[in-house]
């Protein structure tokens, strides 16, 4: 299987900054996998997730080297136009990206700049609209929705694009917890459709525990390492060391004298099972 | 313990046609308390807050601070009873330098100079930014920003501080930061009330919990209490924290646990029968 994503060595330093934002980062993202990205602020997270749609280096200054192959299709030769139909990208706040006057509006404005047919167009916001389960919601202003229905519908619009990755920037933080279950589920239903493949970048390390296969851990623009998410999550040394949470069952589980990292169950649901089958 | 503040039947809307937000809402904080304020978006929590900061007024009912109405109170005066600190700092800080944004609201309490600067120095001394004094407050990122906020509501010494989501969009480190001087502005004997979605920070800090909605108060008790009616939490559309729902879904006996380390003997329990 080739991978959707192929980051190699990828360095970029914002024009007039003396350190570079991203500094040797390397991974690769597999059709259906989830890939976390995390790390405190100002660690690069955000400016990754712009180098993956050529929004870096196409639409900053700054100095770009390595290679990212998106597809096939290394971004420096590619626009941001020319990869919008590959990687879909939604950010913290979904009103940064909103422009139409109806939520309908909102999903049709890039499919008609691609110049697609009416009947095309249509086929693919209906499509786009039942996946987040918002078919009722089409002539509402965007501007008038719920937190977490406003991101869904950040993710509809990139979702009609068809795109084969969807990178998606802490899309939960500025949500309450009823709108983050609302965008989960609406991934998890992704996920478990196995079509695309999805790069997270957030905080909530309970949400990445049980979401991701794999997370990257930046800081200051290093990437400080890649592991499967087991793995990750019960490496106490280094969650403390760069400032990660550490889920509150890790937590628990962890404060018990000599047990293995490998025993320490990283979902609320894994410990359900634990702690139900040792009592069996 | 002394009362406060007395909320009393209070009911608001935001305009006179507007849809009425709080339903006679009754209330008291005790001095010295550490409250956590609850509830889903639209709940309520933050018009309420805002009502107790003194920066809407009720449409019915009454709230009194140290007995007093607030309705015959100067704005200076209830600004010296309650700090109100916004979600987002940067709605708040307007100033060109640090030590400027610290001094607005003592000087605007009417003190002499050298009262203000010893006002300036200890807020910023609190926040541990002193050193940054002569900075312009976005020097830094939105933690430092958040604690610049934080000290210019200090250095009006209210006995009162609302926290409105003091730690969205800080990461762990910043949080924790956060959440340390919380502690330490509590331990030096004001009174915190904080609004906040997030609620393992609720179970780690607070000592009593509200959960709000619909404009009413649905729960009210320790973390402990709060945290136990999950059935309850859902209807309010607050789940508890993930050591709470593991506790709830084993079956366990006794308290709930609400912190990792209450979970702990139990875990080594069935680990043990296991081996």
């Amino acid at each position: 299987m080739e991978p959707l994503v192929q980051v190699s060595d990828l360095k970029w330093t914002y024009v007039g900054s003396k350190r570079p934002a991203l500094n040797g980062i390397n991974f690769s993202l597999m059709p259906g996998e989830v890939l976390g990205v995390t790390g405190p602020s100002g660690a690069g997270k955000t400016t990754l997730a712009m180098t993956i749609d050529s929004l870096i280096p196409n639409n900053f200054h700054g100095d770009f080297s390595g290679k990212i192959l998106v597809n096939g299709k290394n971004t420096t030769d590619y626009s941001v136009c020319d990869l919008v139909q590959e990687v879909g990208l939604v950010f913290q706040d979904p009103e940064s990206q909103f422009m139409g006057m109806t939520v309908e509006e909102e999903l049709v404005f890039t499919l008609e700049n691609l110049g697609l047919s009416d009947e095309e167009i249509t086929r693919r916001v209906d499509h786009a609209i039942r996946m987040v389960h918002m078919e009722d919601f089409l002539q509402r202003s965007p501007f008038s929705l719920s937190g977490g229905q406003k991101q869904k519908v950040a993710i509809a619009s990139c979702l009609a694009l068809e795109p084969s990755i969807l990178v998606l920037d802490e899309p939960t933080s500025e949500l309450d917890p009823i709108g983050t279950t609302e965008v989960f589920s609406v991934l998890r239903e992704l996920k478990k459709s196995r079509k695309i493949g999805i790069i997270l970048v957030s905080h909530a390390t309970e949400d990445l525990a049980s979401f991701c296969d794999r997370v990257l851990l930046l800081s200051e623009g290093n990437q400080v390492c890649l592991k499967n998410t087991q793995e990750f999550f019960t490496d106490i040394p280094l969650l403390t060391q760069y400032g990660v949470q550490i889920p509150q069952i890790v937590e628990a589980f962890s404060k018990v004298p000599g047990i293995q990292p490998e025993q320490i169950p990283i979902t609320l649901s894994e410990a359900v099972r634990q702690m139900t089958e040792v009592e069996a | 313990m002394s009362k406060l503040v007395e909320i009393e039947q209070v009911r608001f809307a935001y305009s006179e046609d507007g849809p009425e937000i709080l339903h006679g809402l009754d209330l008291t904080i005790e001095e010295g308390e550490y409250i956590a304020l609850i509830g889903q978006n639209g709940s309520g929590k933050t018009t309420l807050s805002k009502l107790i900061g003194g920066l809407n007024i009720p449409t019915s009912g009454d709230i009194r601070i140290l007995g007093r109405s607030v309705k015959d109170m100067a704005v200076k005066e209830r600004a010296s009873l309650v700090g109100y600190c916004y979600q987002n700092p940067d709605h708040q800080i307007f100033l060109n330098t640090v030590e400027e944004e610290i001094a607005y609201g003592p000087k605007n309490l009417g003190l002499d100079a050298p009262e203000v600067e010893a006002r300036v120095v200890q807020a910023l001394e609190a926040v541990g930014l002193l050193k940054y004094r002569k900075e312009e407050p976005y020097f830094a990122g939105k933690g430092e920003r958040q604690k610049i906020a934080v000290a210019s509501v200090l250095a009006m010494q209210p006995k009162l501080i609302v926290l409105d989501e003091p730690t969205t969009g800080l990461d762990w480190r910043d949080s924790c930061n956060m959440m340390q001087l919380i502690r330490t502005i509590h331990e030096a004997g004001h009174t915190i009330m904080i609004i906040t979605h997030n609620m393992r920070l609720v179970a780690e800090n607070a000592q009593r919990a509200i959960v709000m909605s619909n404009g009413e108060i649905q729960i009210d008790g320790t973390p402990k209490e709060v945290f136990r009616h999950e059935d309850f939490l859902a209807k309010s559309f607050v789940q508890p924290p993930q050591i709470t729902q593991l506790w709830k879904r084993v079956g366990a006996e006794g308290e709930p646990w609400i912190c990792s380390e209450d979970a702990v003997p139990a875990i080594m329990e069935r680990i043990q029968k296991s081996n």
